[in-house]
């Protein structure tokens, strides 16, 4: 029986239907959010003002004194400065590598599958595994990595165990684990420009592959970049795996992150206040990292 | 003369599927020719390979005089218009049409935002530039869209800042791959006289591909008709309208179709189908031929008679200015139409057996292998069984 | 333009991407010949990749033992495909009513999808283990499902694919007589299924790889996933046993190398396809 004859706009039981439908069909989700993201949502929040302690029955509320301390505290500093340090080596270069290597590919007639799959293995390695490994490559001694400086007469380097390279070995590991993603992304940005343009351009007189990246390629792969970007520094920030195999923060907390703080803090010393304020500052950078990608993209990027 | 524009033998195919078949074409300077034919027949390829956006295995594209044939696209200095306009997304309308003047009169270095404008001569080029980009903007009618982007306008709008690309060079030839078909009926009839005028102000050759006959028939100089790579004929558009050389022609052009009907040539070179004598004074053996009578040139009536060929009436269609009338053909059940005025109509509604005359000269006849029998002209090939 | 035959450019290009790939691979290549050396070897500081002697069955038997390694990544794999199941489950019915249904609170709803794209699990993760610690959930497998059985990235995701289908493929179902939760798992389902394995590949990498949560609720080896369980293996070796190290990564990190390169095109687009959406 056909129920698509609303032609009045008081409600029908068409539309009671699917109300009710949709209240049931969301029900499941509606709980498991209010369980699982709006309530300990609010109670980190909560927390974050307090200097609770897991196990330890009184608590006091500090209000924003806990964020006072918290900004004043030399560690959390220090955290806050080597993630974006980390941050500020992996984002740009594993955006340009991912880039590049995106235009070889594309330009590539036959090879292109095999290349394409042979740097997106990273992607799909186990990142603790393959930290492991690194750690072996980059053993002072022994590892590979150093062998090999050695072979062409450069001294070797104490990758992970000085406090001044540690965070560099931690940035090529993690150049090395983004940039077949980043590749895939720009591939489909690429293989998205309308072929049209190139042939216009070449009409127009744009002779050089360099004038064509710059009248074509890059002003038509705006959002895309816009997109790995954002993708690659948000990722970047949210850096634990290779801290907590290799180095645990150390040496010396050179290479402490903050989400590896965040873990010490509420889960080895069981500080779950602290923990909570350094949470919603975590979160409070990844939203910044979010709005300044929703302006740009609303302010030029965006063509139709 | 000395035509402007060559095309020699250019043969080109893909893989192991021939795209172009020893394609061969003259233009004269500042004509307009319409290369038309079905999807797929290597219309728009030809059209690349002109351009130098594709190469052709064999052949010569020779352009004023020069041979272009391995220069780059960007060298020939011919313009081009895409179906699907291929605008700067990123660019106002103004930067769009500035840029193929920017990349031919300023350098790279001159070419750069703020730094290329210190120098004064910089200047003065790019203050000419812009001169250039708002005549063309005046003479296409939109000037007041000079400072927004493509997103920002129709498909009508769009079109005609392409168009403005490609004029403002000034180039040696336009070349224009289906412009048109992304507009909407309307727009299409209202700038196919704009891109005519436009050709003839800058009285250069334009090469025009479409699908669509009836825009071929109505802009051009000539019209070349291209079927599965080859050109099967190119002429004016009222010889290709009426006096096509091939069955393939007389078929693609024309809306509604033309009516094919089996037909025979009898020994004293009379045409006839189904008994029906249509036609006379041909040449040649006896033979199974087709005739071609386009709907317009079927005079519908009830006498009978020795010429006129009995039809049955299925359907009338009433268009308004015209009635279409939908006939089967009792000898052999096909299906035909004829064109008819409202009042010739009238007298037909409740008829449905009647009889159709066609004029000799509208009767058109082609041998079995699709080429055009002309009154006192002999076939080809002339086979041993078929004697006289 | 078109020439055929292998021009400098093009050998410049396949040199940069030979290289590259030389570079990509260079982890691996050393992992497989480690794994396969006897202790003396590795710390021979040769880089010879063929090891003196093949101690290959005593790395990967150490691998195997020092911690119940099949039963790790048996975890692994479960937790994964449960996981992706639930969330498949609980989000595919919600996106479509987001996407095509009217009804009041949908703005409310899709305003909490946004900002669950926004917090990230780390963020939460206090308060949730507070209460996986109060009802006694710690080490369970159920630990490890519950929390991510909400994925607000699949209802994002979903939401913008259903709204990119027709309405009236929705209508004729109707017309059809099925009922809402109908059209979900007989229409949409198999019409979104681009989406879907997208999704499922994203998530099962992503649960894969996840350290943290598993390293604050679970202390059993017998029931860590494939990252815990090798840390748990770091911390059991005897000293720096590099060999059986390397042979316990390649294991672990085998199955999804070889489900990748049998999906390829799978993974490729879904990558493609949630960054598009995103």
């Amino acid at each position: 029986m056909p129920r698509e004859l609303a032609t009045t706009a008081r409600i029908l039981p068409f539309d009671r239907r699917e109300r009710s439908a949709a209240w049931w069909l969301c029900a499941p989700t509606a709980v498991l959010m209010l369980a699982l993201l709006v309530v300990p949502t609010l109670a980190v929040l909560a927390l974050s003002f307090t200097d609770a302690e897991l196990g330890v029955r009184e608590f006091s509320f500090l209000g924003l004194d806990a964020y006072r301390d918290l900004f004043t505290d030399r560690a959390f500093l220090g955290a806050f400065r080597n993630t974006a340090i980390y941050v500020a080596l992996v984002a740009p270069a594993s955006v340009v590598l991912g880039l590049v290597l995106a235009l070889l590919i594309e330009a590539e007639v036959s090879g292109k599958a095999f290349f394409r799959s042979v740097y997106f293995l990273p992607v799909v390695s186990l990142t603790v595994a393959m930290a492991s490994v690194w750690q072996y490559l980059m053993h002072p001694s022994f590892g590979p990595m150093n062998l090999v400086l050695k072979a062409v007469g450069l001294p070797g380097v104490n990758w992970l165990g000085s406090s001044d390279n540690v965070l560099i070995a931690l940035a090529l590991i993690g150049i090395w684990q983004a940039v077949g993603f980043n590749m895939v992304l720009f591939l489909a940005g690429l293989t998205a420009i309308n072929r049209d343009l190139y042939a216009a351009a070449e009409m127009d007189g744009v002779r050089s592959g360099w004038s064509r990246f710059w009248t074509v390629t890059w002003p038509m792969l705006g959002p895309t970049t816009l997109f790995v970007v954002t993708i690659t520094m948000i990722n970047a920030v949210k850096v634990f795996e290779t801290v907590a195999t290799l180095t645990q923060g150390g040496p010396s907390k050179a290479s402490e992150v903050l989400l590896y703080t965040i873990y010490k803090e509420g889960f080895v010393y069981l500080h779950i206040g602290v923990a909570s304020a350094m949470a919603i500052v975590f979160v409070g950078v990844l939203l910044v990292l979010l709005l300044v990608q929703t302006k740009v993209l609303e302010k030029q990027v965006h063509y139709s | 003369m000395k035509p402007a524009l060559v095309l020699r033998n250019l043969v080109k195919s893909f893989g192991t599927q021939g795209i172009l078949n020893e394609i061969s074409l003259d233009v004269a300077p500042g004509e307009f020719i319409a290369l038309v034919g079905p999807s797929g027949c290597g219309k728009s390829t030809l059209l690349k390979v002109v351009a130098g956006l594709e190469r052709a295995d064999a052949g010569d594209v020779v352009l004023d005089g020069a041979d272009v044939t391995d220069m780059r696209a960007a060298d020939r200095d011919m313009a081009m218009v895409f179906q699907s306009y291929a605008l700067y997304p990123h660019l106002t309308v103004r930067q769009n049409i500035a840029l193929p003047l920017a990349m031919r009169r300023l350098n790279g270095f001159e070419r750069l935002p703020l730094i290329g404008a210190l120098k004064a001569s910089t200047r003065a080029k790019r203050t000419a530039i812009m001169r250039d980009v708002e005549r063309t903007a005046e003479a296409l009618r939109i000037t007041e869209l000079l400072d927004r982007k493509p997103a920002e306008m129709s498909g009508g709008q769009r079109q005609r800042v392409a168009l403005g690309r490609a004029v403002v060079r000034r180039p040696k030839a336009f070349l224009m791959d289906e412009p048109l078909s992304n507009l909407d009926a309307a727009l299409r009839v209202h700038m196919r006289a704009e891109i005519v005028s436009l050709h003839r102000e800058a009285g250069v050759v334009t090469l025009y591909v479409t699908h669509d006959q009836e825009e071929a028939l109505g802009m051009a100089d000539r019209v070349a008709v291209m079927i599965g790579g080859k050109i099967l004929q190119i002429a004016t558009p009222e010889a290709i309208y009426h006096d096509p050389n091939h069955m393939n022609v007389a078929g693609f052009i024309g809306s509604p179709k033309i009516n094919f009907l089996p037909g025979s040539i009898t020994h004293n070179g009379g045409v006839t189908h189904a008994g029906r004598l249509l036609k006379s004074g041909l040449n040649g053996p006896e033979r199974k031929v087709t005739l071609g009578i386009r709907p317009e040139h079927l005079r519908l009536h009830t006498d009978a008679s020795q010429h006129a060929i009995p039809l049955h009436l299925n359907r009338l269609e009433f268009l308004g200015s015209e009635v279409i009338a939908h006939l089967t053909d009792p000898s052999d059940g096909s299906r035909l139409i004829a064109r008819l005025q409202p009042d010739e109509a009238r007298d037909l509604t409740h008829r449905s057996a009647l009889y159709a005359s066609a004029s000799s000269e509208h009767v058109l006849v082609f041998e079995s292998d699709g080429t055009r029998v002309q009154a006192s002209r002999i076939p080809q090939q002339e086979t041993a069984s078929h004697a006289a | 333009m078109t020439r055929r035959t292998v021009s400098l450019t093009r050998f410049v290009r396949l040199g940069l991407l030979a290289l590259g790939a030389a570079i990509i691979v260079f982890p691996y290549v050393f992992m497989l010949s480690a794994s396969l050396k006897p202790p003396e070897d590795v710390f021979s500081a040769s880089l010879s990749l063929w090891p003196q002697h093949l101690a290959a069955y005593e790395n990967f038997s150490k691998a195997l033992t020092r911690i119940p390694m099949l039963r790790i990544l048996f975890n692994g794999a479960l937790v994964c495909s449960v996981i992706v199941i639930f969330q498949i489950l609980f989000a595919l019915p919600a996106a479509y009513a987001l996407a095509k249904l009217r009804f009041p609170g949908r703005g409310l709803l899709f305003g909490l999808v946004m900002l669950g794209l926004l917090v990230p699990i780390h963020a939460i993760s206090i308060p949730l283990y507070a209460a996986a610690q109060i009802s006694g959930l710690l080490n369970t497998l159920a630990v490890l499902i519950v929390p991510f059985t909400l994925s607000v990235f699949a209802m994002f995701l979903f939401r913008q694919f259903i709204k990119a289908m027709p309405d009236e493929l929705i209508h004729a179902a109707r017309m059809d007589g099925l009922s809402e939760s109908a059209i979900v798992w007989r229409i949409i389902l198999p019409n979104a299924w681009p989406a879907a394995s997208a999704f499922a590949i994203f998530s099962v990498v992503a649960h894969w790889n996840d350290l943290y949560w598993p390293l604050i609720t679970i202390s059993k080896t017998q029931l860590a996933t494939p990252p815990l369980g090798l840390l748990f293996f770091r911390s059991a070796e005897v000293g720096d046993d590099y060999g059986a190290l390397m042979a316990a990564t390649l294991i672990v990190t085998l199955p999804l190398i070889v489900f990748f390169l049998f999906a390829q095109r799978l993974f490729i687009e879904g990558v493609t396809m949630t960054g598009l959406k995103g």
